[in-house]
């Protein structure tokens, strides 16, 4: 298992202990759903980067892995070894596609969220310019990118 | 050396060019100078309160204007100078030490950037409403921070404003993430990643897993200040025990965020300065992942004196943080153990770093034994305790990143003679501040009063005449850096015979950081390049 898998498989895994022991302590909600929901959010990353990561690199033979699987189960999941490819090749290596250029479209993105959020509090003298601002944001930003 | 490449990029450019940028050293100096502005901000508005609590009575201020300066300073502190901070650092300094060229997603780091300084923006804007800033603390609890007891935008200023800046932090966080996994430089696996930027994945993790309980908490908290709503409201079925939840399920994980990178910084800053490698690399990250973890499961020992929670859980697993940063202070120490240590000014704060973050980790100890708290909970004790465990874990180790990476960002060294009088000068009026006040503490002062009795005055004399000193060493380091941009002398690519990737680049670094990267065997690539050094013979 990758360590970029396995980073987020750890908190998880301690997160879904710390809340089943914290929910047979106290049976409380709220602090066993926070528990619940780092468990959630590390599994989705788990998942995601899992996808990403299939294919990328040699699995095992069968009876190599059947032979580890109890032995080395612990030790893969939480330990810190390494892959040997990874050096070469990291697993969830992106192409480097360039620094992009400048573009002002993130500070416009910012100002109407910012205008948004002052509108909740004054009114729509600012939300609604806020919101407009956005649209043209989102319009901006696409059509530099597929530019 | 001979391998850097030639030209200096520099952080030049018109106004336009800073507005729009993309580039991810542009963006952390951004993000740096925005909470090195809040940081001094938020530092004046703490000299106004020791100014008021020099002697008892009422002096300078009314007891509202109070109110509102000790809940900016700790929101200006947390949320606009150290989290900044960290985002400002990491930004400039993950790509370099990963051999990358920029940020997974600079937009969207741009992005992060601009909606963090507006939402600081908006959330200071509250002074300038008629009914002032927001005056409940920092941690905002209800039914204080409520519409009946805090009316006025100054309090609904202040929940959109760290909307804004958590939702930057958030978009700052994974792009760290996508950054630290996707962009490695061939050679860099993730046991050979510098300490440093462990810590920034860590922090990242807690940014991306706490920062929504925050923000989820704001939210709800001003649905029930607008729209009617009741879910801090106990008379209409509401809880407010679950606003601190929320909030400490952010705010503790946050005392990490803004403290584990800079355990990263002195992790890169001490073999560097002890000449010798890292003592226990795999240590630190277990460490790190374990201080991390635990971080997330020790948020209620804020919330002991509401009698609502389950103190013997908490108790144990505050207590038992303390293991994995004690293991960090073992391997500091091993490091520099018959090390040839140089004490520059980098290496200077660290050392004060050490010391001071140690009385606030063992003070902390204290707090999380249940009898203690509910005896010291809301006193200057808790005061005194963090701020030994937030100026000395955050803020010494801020100065020894300025003055170790400094000279690669401007090109140019900082005066040693100033920097060694703002230490001292700092070390001193740090203490002579806050070591009073865990006595102050003990003796029952409360904290958030403008007025107190008489007999806890010259304590409090003292603590504001170090508060003095303390801002006499900011402005040292201001002069020192204003000085060092105007005639410093050239820092060279490398002034400090650096370990790790920055060190084999221009100062400052050029658009793309690199032309070439050296051969990457180990967690210090540039040292194993110059010692012509291997892996094998140094593992710690």
């Amino acid at each position: 298992m990758a360590e970029e898998l396995r980073f987020f498989v750890r908190i998880g895994l301690f997160t879904l202990v710390a809340g089943v022991v914290y929910w047979f302590l106290t049976y409380e909600w709220a602090g066993t759903l926070l528990f619940g929901f780092v468990v959630i959010g590390s599994a989705f990353f788990a998942v995601a980067i899992g996808t990403l990561m299939r294919g990328t690199r040699p699995r095992a033979d069968t009876e190599e892995r059947q032979r580890n699987i109890l032995v080395d189960a612990a030790y893969r999941t939480i330990g810190f070894a390494e892959h040997p490819g990874d050096a070469n090749h990291p697993p969830l290596a992106v192409a480097d596609e360039g620094i992009p250029p400048s573009s002002i479209w993130p500070l416009v993105a910012a100002s109407a969220a910012a205008l948004v959020g002052l509108g909740l509090v004054f009114g729509a003298w600012f939300w609604f310019p806020g919101m407009i601002l956005g649209a043209v944001t989102a319009y901006g930003w696409v059509t530099e990118l597929v530019r | 050396m001979a391998e850097a490449v030639a030209s200096s990029g520099g952080h030049r450019g018109g106004v336009v060019d800073w507005l729009t940028t993309t580039d991810h050293k542009k963006i952390g100096v951004l993000y740096m100078a925005t909470a090195m502005a809040f940081f001094v901000v938020s530092g004046v508005l703490a000299l106004l309160m020791r100014l008021e609590l020099a002697q008892p009575g009422l002096q300078v201020m009314s007891e509202q204007r109070y109110n509102e300066l000790f809940t900016m300073h700790g929101t200006g502190m947390m949320f606009f100078f150290a989290t900044p901070m960290v985002i400002g650092l990491a930004n400039y300094f993950t790509p370099l030490h990963l051999g990358a060229p920029d940020v997974a997603f600079p937009r969207v780091n741009a992005l992060g950037f601009w909606m963090s300084l507006l939402g600081a923006l908006t959330a200071f804007a509250g002074f300038l409403t008629a009914t002032g800033a927001a005056a409940f603390g920092w941690t905002g609890y209800p039914p204080l921070s409520n519409a009946t007891y805090s009316p006025g935008t100054g309090a609904d200023l202040w929940i959109i404003g760290l909307i804004l800046s958590g939702t930057a932090a958030i978009l700052g966080a994974v792009n760290l993430v996508a950054t630290l996994f996707g962009l490695r430089a061939p050679g860099m696996t993730m046991f050979r990643l510098s300490i440093f930027n462990w810590n920034i994945l860590v922090t990242s993790a807690l940014i991306m897993f706490s920062f929504p309980a925050l923000t989820a908490a704001l939210a709800m908290l001003f649905v029930d200040r607008n729209f009617g709503g009741t879910f801090f409201d106990a008379a209409q079925g509401g809880d407010p025990i679950l606003f601190q939840h929320l909030f400490w399920f952010f705010g503790h994980p946050e005392v990490y965020i803004v403290i584990l990178p800079f355990f990263g910084v002195v992790t890169e800053i001490i073999p560097v300065f002890a000449r010798k490698p890292i003592f226990g690399y795999k240590g630190f990250v277990l460490a790190t992942l374990l201080i991390g973890a635990y971080s997330f499961s020790v948020w209620a020992h804020h919330m002991f004196a509401t009698g609502a929670v389950n103190s013997p859980f908490f108790a144990a697993t505050s207590m038992l943080i303390a293991v994995p940063t004690g293991i960090k202070f073992f391997n500091w120490i091993a490091t520099m153990w018959r090390g040839k240590i140089s004490f520059q000014s980098p290496m200077l704060f660290c050392m004060g770093f050490l010391f001071m973050f140690l009385v606030g980790g063992v003070t902390g100890i204290f707090l999380a034994s249940p009898p203690i708290d509910f005896a010291a909970h809301d006193t200057y004790y808790v005061v005194a305790h963090f701020h030994y465990t937030l100026v000395g874990g955050t803020v010494f180790a801020v100065f020894a990143a300025l003055y170790f990476w400094l000279p690669k960002i401007m090109g140019r060294m900082l005066d040693e003679r100033l920097a060694k009088l703002h230490f001292w000068l700092m070390l001193i009026g740090f203490n002579l501040t806050f070591l009073v006040q865990f006595q102050l503490g003990l003796d029952g002062m409360q904290r958030r009063v403008a007025n107190y009795p008489s007999v806890y005055g010259s304590e409090n004399l003292l603590s504001s005449i170090g508060a003095g000193i303390l801002g006499l060493s900011i402005a040292v380091f201001v002069f020192n850096f204003w000085r060092a941009r105007r005639k410093g002398a050239p820092a060279g690519d490398d002034p400090w015979d650096g370990y790790t990737l920055e060190w084999w680049t221009t100062s400052p670094p050029p658009h793309h950081n690199f032309t070439s990267l050296p051969p990457i065997r180990s967690e210090r690539p540039v040292f194993d390049a110059r010692h012509d050094t291997t892996t094998e013979d140094r593992e710690g």
